[in-house]
Order: C-alpha cells, then structure tokens, then sequence
C-alpha cells in the first residue's frame, strides 16, 4: 500500500482522476507526470489508480461468478452442466424430468435486476415466442423465476459456436458467409412476422450447428433481450459499464439513444447490418465502443453523428485487417476487396441508415437484396448518390433549411442536387472529354444557383429590398427560356422538372404542363431507351394533364411510364410503386376497377413491404386501395381501408399534415359516393381546413377539397 | 420456499415506502432497521440450508428481501431504490461482521490452528470469500471516500441503476457516474492487490 495522502490531496487526487481519464492512454503519463510534480505520493496513486481503470474488471468478475448450480433443480429442470457465462447470467445444459425427458438450454438471470418485471415482460410475449417455430430459431419453451427469486428461460438447447467463429474457423468464402447469412435472416423474419423483435442480435446469439451433416444457423435468446432490458436508463451501473457495451456495437441508434420511445423490427434489421459487415470484413463498422475512459453518451453522440465507411472502404484503409482477413475467406486481398466492393458495400449501408425510414424496412428486403446480389442481378440499394449527399447536407443545415419556406427549398435541392450528380459524374467519367463536359456543366449550374440565392438576398445590387424565392424562380424561368442551359441539356430537363411541380402546387398550371412538356422531350432525346428520368417526366406530365383535362387523356403516357419501369427494374422493386400506382388510379377512374383491385393490391404490398408499418406512403396507398374497392361496390371492405388509413396518419402526424388532408377527403369522397353526405362532412371540413395551413393558396389539392365540400353541402340541404 | 415474514413487519415496510415516495426523507432511518432485522433472519435460514460447497449470495438475498418484505405491492421505482438501498447498506453490516469474525480468527494463533474447520465452515457456508474481500475494500475506500463506498454499496449490493442511486442519494446522475467510476478504479486496484497472495 502506498502512504496515506492528506484529505486537500484526496480531493485533488479525485478531480485529477476524473480529468485524466477522459485522455486517450497514450497522454495520460504526460498529464499524471505535469500535474503531479514532484508529491510523489500523490503520482503513484493517481497512476496506480489510472493503471487499475484500465486493467481488467475484477470487481465485476466478482459479481458474474457465482458458484455453480451444476447438480440443483430449477422447477422440472435438472441442471446438468455450465455451458456459459456472460455479463446477462449464466447458461447451463438441463434435463427436463418426467415422463419424457429433454434436453434444454436453461438461463439464468444475474441478480440485480427487477425480477418481476423481467417476468412481466417475458409473460407479454410468451403466447406469441411459443408460435415461433423454424428451423433457424432456438425455440423458447419457458420462463420462471428461481427460488432466490431471479429469472430463467429455458429454450432449444444448441450445440454450436457464434457465426462470425464458424465462417473464420471454415474459411467460408464471401458468397458461401452470405448464404449461411440468408439463413438468419429467415428466422429473424419469421419471428418479425409473429410480431417478436429479438433486439440483441449479434454474433453470440447466432450459432451455428450441425444437423444432417451441414451448418444451420439458429438465433438463440428471442424474448430475452425485450424482458431483461426495459430501457437503458433502467440498467444498473454494472450492466451499463460491464456487459452492454458488448452489444452497443450492435444495437441501433435509435435503441441506444434513451430518450426514444419504441423501437421496431428495423432495429433488428440494423443489428443484422453490423453482424453482415463484421462478417464480411471481419471489423464492425465503427470502432469497438470502450467501456473505459469516454462516458457512455458521448460514444453515443460521435456513433448517432458519425456515418459508417463500407466494408470495402474500412478494408482499405486496414491494410493489416484486410491482409489478415482474406485468408480466413479463402481469398487474397485484393479479390476481397473487389467481392465487396459495390453490391455488397452499399446493403450493409442501407442495412445500416441511423434513420430506420431509410433503412431496409424488412429483414425480408435486405435477405431479398443480397440473393439479388448473388444471382447476379441488380440491388435496390444504391451507391451514396446526389440524393443521398443531399440528405446529409439537409441533415448537416437543419436550421437553415427550415427557416427557408418549402418552395426555395424545393428549388435549391433541385438544383443543387444536378450539381452535385454532375460532380460526381465527372469524376466517375473515364473519357477526359465526358469529363470536362460534366465539370462545365457542374460549373454553370452552381453558378446558377449562386445567382439565385445571391438574389434573395436583401443586400443585392438589385437595390429591391428582398427578392422572393418565387421572383427567383420567375428569373431561373427565364434564364432557361432564353436559352442559357441550351448546351446542358440535363441541367435544364431536371430544373425543368422542379419548377414545373412548384408551379403545379401553386395552380400556375398551364406553366407546368409546358415545362413538363419540354423536359419530356430534352429527355426523350438525351436519354436513348428506357431511363427513370423518361419514366418521371411522363407520370407528372400525365398527372398535370388530368389535373387539366381529366382522366381518360393521360392513359397512353402512364402505361408506357409503366411498361418502361417494368423493363428497368424487377418486379418488386420500390421504383414501380409509382408509376403502378398511377395505373390504378386511371383504370379505376374510367371505370376499369375490376382490373385496377389487383394492381392497387400489389402497390400496396410493394409499399408495405418498401417503407415497413406506418408510414405516410403505406396510409395513401391503403387509401387509394379502398377507393378502388368502393367503386367496386365492396363498401364493407373499403370503409375499413379508408378508416385504417386515417388512424394510421392520425399516428404519424398528430397536428395535421398535407398527407392526412388527402387521405380525409378520399374517405370522404367515397362517404359523398355512397350516398353519406352527412358522413362526409366532417371529414372534408377538416381536409379543408387542413390543406389551407398546409397548402400554397392555389393549390389544386385544396381546390379539389374545396369543390368536393361545396357538392357535399348542396347534397344535404337537398 | 421462503418463510413468510412476519405481517407487521410488512405492513411498515410498505408504509415506509408510501412515505418515502411522498418526500419523507426521514423515512429512510426507519426502514434500515426493519430490513436489517429481516436480513438477517433470512441469511441464517438460508445457511442453514446451504448444501456444502456453496455460499450464500448477498446480492441474491438482498434481493430475496425485497421480494418477502414488499412482495407485488408495487412501491413505485422511488420506493423499490430506497428499499433496495436500505437493504444493501444492511447487508454490508451482516457482511462487516461476517469480516470481524473471520479477521480475529485469523488473528489468533492458537485458535486459528485449532478452528482451522470453524473458519472454512464459515466461509463455505457465509458469505462467499469474494464478497469478504468486496467488504474489505470498501471499508477502505468509505475511509477516505465514504459518498462514493456509498454509491458501490448502492450498486454492488443493491443492484441500483444510477438514476436509483440518484434518488437516494440526493445526487446528480452525471455525480454518481464519475463517483462509481473512481470507485470502480480504486476497488479494482485493491482487490489486485490481495490476489497475488497464494
């Protein structure tokens, strides 16, 4: 033991302690040496206390070893063998008495956890984990607490080791690690589809075994994660410091972050995300998160705030990671690389979105998106484009951006985002003369918008004191009338675009359809053969056309968008929604409903299964469904559409919203056409009242509510 | 099964929490004695049931009472901390005693070699060693640093989350968090130090 310090020195001792654990290792001899000085007593404390934080945590291990209950009874379970030990509790193999005897895997809960709401828990779920049955789960049989009053579970006993183990130990290749992956997957989407979210997803809850003389994969501990952790501000101490950092590296943001409210099967989807890039690279996609040093939340911060690198990204910059790895892939280096380079870098990227909106919305689209990816055909997810540059330039300018009103901003990101897609077109142009095309034409947009914004300043030359956004919008109008983009014909065609649906939600109609018009056709010539940006100027060119001059007129245009999305992407790929959407909507205006059922159906399950439970795209299109029913004449069926898809953007958006304005007047369309005026009323008061906040003034929206409203009232004074 | 605690003794214990959860802070110093009663008529039961071999958990018991002493009546989260807390700071006398008895065998000589079987008997049957050794470091650490024994003992033996210890202490969050962690550091070097002893 050291000398004793007197009491000013102990209080020193404590604030230099705190103020050198923060340090990284490596400077905190420089700080103990330059604090310290010459009291050697206080040195050699403050350093043997420092050495002590970082060394292994007996203290802890104090509290996970508790004796063995090898030999005990827990209920009709006989204890057989210690299988494991972790942060949670310890796992033992067990034998069932009674008649027929089996085999389980029981475990049991450290103590220093409320037992009974652990049970609660448990209790919640028990009906629904006892339906879970699939191979490539370890199915839970049961629940209790022990005589000493802490909780057990017991469930299929499995004999195997942790996936990432198993691939390494195998030396599986990139394709043959995917396809045991494939196998997770099913079984985490057959519990989502019995509504149990796993929430602890990592390697060590996925084992591999052998059955039949080939590996299956099982996911253990379902059910255990949602009963032990109520949330993180419940844990103690020693959970938080010893055992959950384990699977922070694991957990989604929006599972870490304490102040959030529910979390959803995405969550699981996320935690698949780390698990495919630990297993494809063999490093997790940040770095391992340090119980010691850093305090908790500020690791949270820097994880919510950072964005991942792609595996082959993280790769690349290990060089020492990725020369070690291949090997254990059955590979060298640099044909890892290449494997994970592209496809497989962008899923785990969108496996891995902090906004779960963004993510896959399904266990099932991410296994979907990496058999694509096997079968050689293309993947939803898509390299970081202009969008997705955009998204974080948003994200990084929230304040800013809000402050602007929807319409410079609709502008701006338009622009801005031909600029930043040029930008990067240049760069990914081989050929120099594509190369400095795409740079001058990158050059003139921003220039582009340069003036525009220049021109909303209240300081400008113009000596006006400030110009409005829709003044700008006037002059870019201009500027493109007078030719200025001539030789940038995609600047102009997506500029084009933009304005014209600011101009549609304003009612400047006529303006619209002409300049939809010409993008159309810019694009008609630009683009050889099938292109998305074809597909996007029909379907708004159609829809401002019926705007104008009804249905039956747009038909040609939105089955050749249609016919050319389906050649473009495949059969449930989330770019159809639209433009089948829009299919749906004509044939069941001019009176095809039969036909239109099916197809609202599909769009619907396309939409559901792209963006996941409530969402505002899901409620229109569960709305649009049940309009089609109700032309039908299935009144019963539609009503229930149309009342879920209210409730559900009543969910989303409590205090009102453009999109909740819509799906009201559907319903109450539908009221009006089965003779419901009285019905109808309310709902369309409140669309109307709603589109007025949340609409431009002339927006042909609200004067469609507007219209619908007035035939309403004249019905019921009739 | 657990013996079913004398009625009384439950019935204050849940007016204790009822007045803890009010604001009566003083409720506090009324609790500790009818837990530690409980306690340790709980661990002799307990004890005297140990097959041999095996130990008697502290932290498990601690929980236990709470079970017999509160059982489903649902004192809130406030209550539970507060009960927990006094549980644990009970259960740091039993275990200080335990400590006493083990040290002064220890220390005499004849009679150590003569009781070499009294003293395994009860450290087999007692507490487990680890926990003496728990014990003795924090007696250590509370010496100079008693706010920060406290919130160990909070934790360690009560199995309290931060925000709990919180409550009961009548500290900040973020104070109770740089507290464990010099503890943690200071109670990690002492338990090193005893452990090279053969």
């Amino acid at each position: 033991m050291s000398e004793p310090l007197a009491s000013h020195e102990l209080a020193r001792l404590e604030r230099l302690f705190e103020r050198a654990v923060e340090l990284p290792r490596g400077e905190q001899a420089a700080f103990v040496a330059a604090e310290c000085g010459s009291n050697e007593a206080l040195r050699r404390e403050l350093w043997s206390l420092l050495e002590a934080h970082g060394s292994e945590d007996r203290l802890g291990a104090i509290v996970r070893q508790a004796p063995s209950r090898t030999g005990t009874r827990i209920g009709p379970y006989l204890l057989l063998e210690r299988i494991g030990e972790g942060g949670m509790g310890e796992v033992y193999a067990a034998e069932r008495q009674g008649p027929i005897a089996r085999r389980v895997a029981l475990k049991i809960i450290k103590p220093g956890m409320d037992s009974r709401q652990v049970i609660a828990r448990f209790e919640v779920e028990r009906q629904a984990l006892a339906r879970m049955a699939h191979p490539n789960i370890a199915q839970v049989f049961d629940g209790g607490t022990t005589e000493s009053g802490s909780p057990y579970f017991v469930m299929e006993l499995v004999d195997g080791e942790p996936i990432h183990e198993h691939c390494d130990r195998h030396a599986l290749s990139t394709r043959e690690r995917l396809e045991l992956f494939l196998e997770v997957c099913k079984g985490v989407q057959h519990a989502h589809q019995k509504g149990i979210i796993h929430r602890d997803l990592k390697p060590s809850n996925l084992l591999v075994t052998q059955q039949d003389g080939r590996a299956l994969p099982k996911v253990i501990d379902f059910g255990v994660a949602r009963a032990t952790n109520g949330d993180l501000t419940e844990r103690t101490l020693q959970t938080i410091v010893g055992q959950i950092v384990g699977t922070l590296d694991y957990m989604s943001p929006e599972q870490a972050d304490p102040s959030s409210v529910e979390i959803d099967t995405r969550s699981d989807v996320y935690s698949l995300g780390v698990v495919l890039y630990e297993l494809l690279t063999g490093l997790l996609p940040f770095e391992r998160l340090e119980a010691g040093g850093t305090p908790l939340s500020e690791l949270q911060r820097a994880r919510r705030e950072q964005d991942p690198p792609t595996p082959s990204m993280r790769l690349r910059r290990q060089t020492g990671t990725a020369m070690r790895v291949a090997p254990l892939h059955g590979t060298d280096e640099r044909s890892l690389l290449r494997q994970l380079q592209g496809d497989l870098d962008w899923i785990c990227i969108k496996a891995l979105e902090k906004d779960p909106e963004r993510r896959y919305a399904t266990v099932d689209a991410l296994a979907l998106d990496i058999q694509r990816h096997l079968d050689g055909e293309p993947v939803t997810a898509a390299p970081p484009g202009a969008g997705y540059r955009l998204r974080k330039f948003v994200r990084r300018n929230k304040a800013a951006v809000i402050t602007a009103t929807a319409v410079a901003v609709a502008l701006v990101v338009g622009l801005v985002s031909a600029v930043v897609a040029l930008g990067e077109k240049a760069r990914a142009d081989t050929a120099s003369r594509a190369a400095d095309r795409s740079v001058a034409s990158a050059e003139v947009t921003s220039e582009f918008v340069r003036t525009i914004l220049m021109s909303a300043d209240p300081w400008n030359e113009d000596g006006k004191q400030e110009k409005t956004v829709l003044e700008a919008m006037d002059d870019a109008i201009r500027d493109i009338a007078a030719g200025r983009f001539r030789d940038y014909p995609e600047i102009e065609s997506s500029l084009q675009n933009t304005i014209a649906l600011i101009l549609l939600n304003r009612g400047r109609m006529e303006e619209a359809e002409a300049m939809l018009a010409q993008a159309l056709d810019t694009r008609r010539k630009l683009f050889h053969g099938d292109r998305y940006e074809v597909v996007q100027s029909l379907l708004n060119l159609s829809l401002v056309r019926s705007y104008r001059y009804g249905v039956a007129e747009s038909e040609a245009r939105i089955v050749q968008a249609v016919e050319m999305s389906e050649r473009l992407f495949p059969r449930d790929h989330p770019s159809l929604i639209w433009p089948l959407s829009c299919l749906a909507t004509q044939w069941s205006k001019s009176g095809r409903g039969a036909e239109a059922e099916p197809l609202a159906v599909r769009v619907l399950e396309l939409a559901t299964r792209h963006y996941g439970g409530d969402h505002s795209e899901v409620a229109q299109y569960i709305a649009r469904l049940a309009r089609v029913r109700n032309f039908l004449g299935r009144t019963a069926e539609a009503r229930e559409g149309f009342d879920e898809s209210i409730a559900m953007m009543r969910r989303l958006t409590p205090s009102g919203s453009a999109w909740l304005a819509d799906v009201l007047w559907i319903s109450a369309e539908a009221r009006l056409a089965n003779g419901d005026a009285a019905g109808a009323l309310p709902e369309l008061e409140e669309a109307v009242a709603m589109a007025a906040i949340h609409l431009a003034a002339m927006s042909p929206d609200l004067a469609r509510y507007e219209e619908t409203l007035v035939q309403c009232r004249v019905k019921l004074v009739e | 099964m657990v013996e079913p605690s004398p009625r009384t003794a439950r019935e204050q214990v849940t007016r204790l929490l009822g007045a803890l959860r009010d604001g009566e802070r003083q409720a506090t110093d009324e609790l500790f004695p009818l837990v530690y009663a409980d306690l340790r008529r709980m661990a002799a039961a307990r004890m005297a049931r140990l097959a041999p071999g095996q130990t008697l958990q502290a932290t498990a018991l601690v929980h236990e009472a709470y079970f017999e002493l509160v059982g489903t009546d649902d004192p809130g989260w406030k209550g539970r901390a507060h009960f927990l807390g006094a549980a644990a700071r009970a259960m740091r006398n039993i275990l200080a005693d335990h400590l006493e008895r083990k040290n002064s065998l220890k220390r005499g000589g004849h009679l150590a070699r003569a009781g070499t079987e009294t003293t395994e008997g009860l450290c087999s049957q007692g507490p487990s060693e680890r926990e003496l050794d728990v014990e003795e470091a924090l007696q250590g650490l509370a010496r100079d640093f008693p706010r920060k024994a406290e919130v160990v003992t909070l934790s360690f033996f009560g199995g309290l989350s931060t925000p709990e210890i919180a409550e009961v202490l009548g500290l900040s969050e973020r104070t109770v968090e740089r507290d464990w962690q010099f503890a943690k550091a200071w109670l990690n070097r002492h338990l090193g130090e005893r452990e090279p002893m053969p």
